[in-house]
């Protein structure tokens, strides 16, 4: 049942021209039930291996299978009906309440000509519910606040009733409180078995979230593991090019990023060296 | 009573005319009210105007003329004229190097500018009413040195207009709708067409609160049941037949009685120019609306 | 907002049934409805028609059933084109149908005397034909591959119909004695609107609206923006295809017929949706009643606001739409959709 990609390569040709590599001989698998990360910086290859799985893009080598069946060979509805996406700034279709939304999201099992059923109105109901949006059902989406559209779309996915989560970037633009919230969902849809893949910037969310993490970085795979294995200070100064320290809070990687060494009182915290797994040293006020 | 001082008036202006004959330089106001100042008898004219045109060969002065526009077809010697474009889009630069020492043009198309700015002799005007085209006769007359031809034309054309009021007078005339276009637009009674219908002894379905170039509403036709339908519009290719299918056209009694008249090229042009052929206009159309008495 | 639009939809039919009798009725001779539907007997019957039965039969009905068919059709396609270009700026004549109909119909009455092929075609054919011609032209100049990408359509569209209207008005300017009456066919009436001009947009309407509304939920899918909709299985191109096309019928039939009239495409899909929201399942229907109703009293306006003179219809709408909407808009300024 998993969702595997075998050495992708993929390709932007424009105008049919070969042109820039952009993913080489990437693999991964994802499982229902796990929350696997993807970080990379920018230009890493994320957005791509995103579009490759929802077949926005076709690979120019390497396949891509899910449930054992090649993914070109699912039907449009088919394929929607096993992966939904929470893009990064989605459309807001302006006038829509809240539960018109998130019943589009049913679209992939209604059909284009169908009658919606029994079944759709209670996946519709139970995705409001997953995602606390049930009390804005009548209010028009554009009403809502930046965090609370952001779960509405989120809701629509699941309305989807997806085997597979992707979530592409879906906190960037949202306060704290919101990004929490949302990933809270995140890892609660995989608790009830859904396969979810999150490509983050954020790397302590991305730590915090994912049972795995994937590094991207100038389209290939440098790393993969459990965030404690893959974030470490090393890999992060080749990777993103920042200083940082790793601290370890209960065996989960805290990144903390260094500013340089001008500032006489981080001076004895130098000696702290990172990424061996002892506790973190407290910093004086 | 009318008819001896139109008599006097034509005497005078003959004698008055021969009498001034070295007249020059003379100076008349146009249209724009701008003074034009002729030094001389103009030699070489350039009509931008239809009407114009056939003015200025009515007046035995045709073969003074250098160059016409596009749309003067009248008397056919001016087919070998140089043709100058329209009043809005003239040919200005073959205009200027036929160096003409005279030319007519119309009020409303602007061509006296650059034409007065590169110094050429320029009159703006064009006669909108059946008297103003008599009077407009006698101002070219003064314009050409043609005073007496010109008294002669207005006395001729008045001369066909009365004869026909003559034989029209008293008969009670057909009730008429005069189509331009077949939107449907139509000329009202105190419009320079409407006039001319009404001097030939029609009675136009329209009444004068409509305006002078009203669209009209098809129904407003039906309801009217005019005798007559005279197309102007019959030259672009309107025809009787077309009239007859339009909706709710088909039982106006100038349908039903076959008098839907399809005007020829040549009529037409008489009756939209304000020119010498106004009294054969008149004529012509009377002849339509009285096929008995003429 | 008021989302009552249960009782909105009878009241809108009924409305409109009201407007396309009193427009029957009312015109330079008044006709009281009793004496309307014994005319309808008559003509049922067969009976010969006589006076102003003539005028109710021949002309009055034809004429207002063609403007409440025009008014239809225009509707819906500008609830189309709404939905697809995601904008409700949006108009019927955006890829430049309008443009090349009329062009087509100035054409004719250009040269179509001296040109045998036009005589024959007639003015509405040739309308028509060149209304279509150009969106396919449009939709070839921005085609990327197998998609059509809106922004290139939208270009492709201004550019053409700029060219089509220059044509059009270079016809004009040639054609001087012709002119006026050019100008006031492209303004829009229904004239001489008869019962083969109701067969003709019937014919093209009703399909139309019964192809669109069975399109509604992919129309409303596609306010997801076309990735979004993609991702839900939709075919977007596909969809995008079929729906102007339709629209792009029914637009070239209305102008052939009426000239280009101004205003019911942007304005009566845009009051509806503020008025009961953007789903595409009652928005589609009732911009068509919505706008039948207001072009019948366009239409009654621009017959009797001058006694027998005529104003050309696309004036009136301009002049009655623009400000109705803006009073519109301003109701529900706060807190609506824009």
């Amino acid at each position: 049942m998993s969702l595997r990609v075998n050495q992708v390569s993929a390709e932007y040709r424009p105008n049919g021209a070969p042109g820039k590599r952009v993913l080489e001989g990437v693999s991964l698998h994802l499982a229902p039930g796990e929350v696997v990360g993807v970080i990379g910086p920018n230009g890493a290859g994320k957005s791509t291996l995103l579009r490759l799985l929802t077949r926005r893009l076709e690979p120019s080598a390497g396949s891509i299978t899910l449930a054992g069946r090649a993914l070109a060979d699912f039907g449009r509805f088919e394929l929607a009906r096993h992966l939904a996406l929470v893009a990064q700034s989605p459309v807001l279709p302006v006038g829509f309440r809240v539960a018109e939304v998130v019943s589009m999201g049913r679209a992939p099992h209604v059909g284009l000509f169908g009658v919606t059923s029994q079944a759709d109105r209670v996946a519709v109901a139970a995705a409001l519910e997953a995602t606390d949006t049930a009390r804005f059902g009548a209010r028009p989406v554009e009403t809502l606040s930046g965090g609370e559209q952001q779960r509405v779309v989120f809701a629509r996915a699941l309305a989807q009733q997806p085997r597979y989560l992707l979530l592409d970037e879906p906190t960037n633009h949202l306060d704290l409180r919101y990004q929490v919230e949302l990933l809270g969902y995140a890892r609660a849809q995989a608790r009830a078995g859904v396969g979810v893949l999150v490509v983050l910037h954020d790397l302590n969310l991305a730590a915090r979230t994912c049972d795995r993490l994937l590094v991207l970085d100038g389209g290939r795979l440098v790393a993969e593991g459990a965030p404690g294995a893959v974030l470490t200070a090393d890999l992060i100064g080749s990777v993103f090019g920042a200083r940082v320290r790793v601290l370890d809070d209960a065996g989960t990687p805290v990144v903390v990023p260094e500013f340089g060494l001008a500032d006489a009182g981080l001076q004895s915290l130098e000696s702290a060296s990172s990424g061996d797994g002892q506790s973190p040293t407290l910093l004086e006020p | 009573m009318r008819r001896v001082l139109q008599t006097l008036a034509l005497l005078t202006a003959l004698l008055l005319g021969t009498a001034l004959a070295a007249g020059f330089p003379v100076t008349v106001v146009d249209d724009l009210q701008r003074e034009v100042t002729i030094n001389a008898a103009p030699q070489r004219i350039i009509a931008m105007v239809p009407s114009h045109t056939e003015t200025v060969c009515a007046l035995s002065a045709c073969h003074l003329l250098v160059g016409v526009d596009n749309w003067s077809n009248w008397p056919e010697s001016v087919a070998e004229l140089p043709h100058l474009g329209d009043a809005f889009a003239p040919d200005l630069e073959a205009l200027v190097a036929l160096q003409p020492d005279l030319v007519l043009v119309d009020e409303y198309s602007g061509l006296h500018e650059p034409l007065e700015a590169l110094g050429v002799t320029v009159y703006a005007g064009t006669p909108q009413t059946f008297d103003e085209t008599l009077e407009f006769f006698a101002q070219l007359g003064v314009m050409l040195d043609r005073r007496t031809e010109a008294a002669l034309l207005t006395g001729r054309v008045q001369g066909e207009i009365e004869g026909v009021a003559a034989v029209v007078a008293g008969v009670t005339g057909p009730t008429v709708f005069l189509e331009l276009d077949p939107t449907p637009y139509s000329a009202g009674p105190n419009s320079f067409m409407g006039t001319l219908l009404t001097m030939a002894g029609g009675v136009n379905v329209l009444d004068d609160t409509l305006g002078d170039f009203p669209q009209v509403d098809p129904e407003y036709v039906v309801a009217a049941d005019p005798q007559v339908i005279l197309l102007t519009d019959a030259p672009f290719g309107v025809t009787a037949a077309d009239v007859a299918a339009r909706p709710g056209w088909g039982g106006i009694s100038a349908v039903q009685a076959g008098n839907v008249v399809e005007l020829d090229a040549v009529t037409v042009d008489m009756l939209s120019r304000a020119g010498p052929r106004l009294g054969q206009a008149v004529l012509a159309l009377a002849r339509i609306l009285h096929p008995a008495l003429f | 907002m008021n989302r009552s639009g249960r009782w909105l939809v009878p009241f809108s039919l009924l409305a409109t049934l009201a407007v396309i009798v009193l427009a029957v009725g009312n015109g330079s001779v008044y006709v009281p409805p009793a004496d309307i539907l014994a005319t309808f007997g008559k003509a049922v019957r067969g009976e010969a028609l006589v006076g102003s039965e003539v005028i109710v039969w021949q002309m009055r009905l034809p004429r207002v059933l063609t403007a409440a068919l025009v008014g239809g059709a225009l509707g819906l396609a500008g609830a189309i084109y709404q939905g697809v270009f995601r904008n409700p700026l949006a108009d019927p004549y955006l890829l430049g149908t309008a443009s090349g109909a009329g062009f087509g119909a100035t054409l004719v009455a250009a040269v179509g005397a001296s040109v045998p092929l036009l005589a024959k075609l007639g003015a509405p054919l040739t309308a028509f034909l060149f209304g279509l011609a150009t969106v396919l032209l449009v939709a070839a100049l921005a085609r990327d591959g197998a998609s059509l990408p809106t922004v290139r359509l939208i270009l492709a569209g201004v550019v053409v119909g700029s060219i089509f209207t220059a044509a059009t008005s270079f016809l004009m300017v040639v054609s001087r004695e012709q002119a006026a009456g050019m100008l006031a066919r492209l303004l829009g009436g229904f004239g001489f609107s008869g019962w083969p001009d109701v067969w003709t947009l019937l014919a093209f309407t009703l399909p139309a609206l019964l192809l669109a509304g069975a399109f509604a939920r992919a129309l409303d899918l596609l306010q997801l923006g076309e990735e979004g909709a993609a991702l839900l299985g939709l075919p977007v191109e596909a969809v995008k295809y079929l729906m102007l096309g339709v629209a792009t019928l029914t637009t070239a039939a209305a102008v052939s017929v009426a000239g280009i009239i101004g205003f019911v495409g942007l304005i009566v899909p845009h009051a509806v949706r503020l008025a009961l929201g953007p789903g595409h399942r009652r928005l589609l229907p009732l911009a068509v009643v919505w706008g039948a109703g207001f072009m019948v009293l366009a239409d009654l306006l621009a017959r009797n606001v001058a006694g027998p003179v005529e104003v050309p219809v696309g004036i009136v709408t301009a002049v009655v739409g623009g400000p109705f909407f803006l009073l519109l808009l301003k109701g529900r300024g706060q807190g609506g959709a824009a």
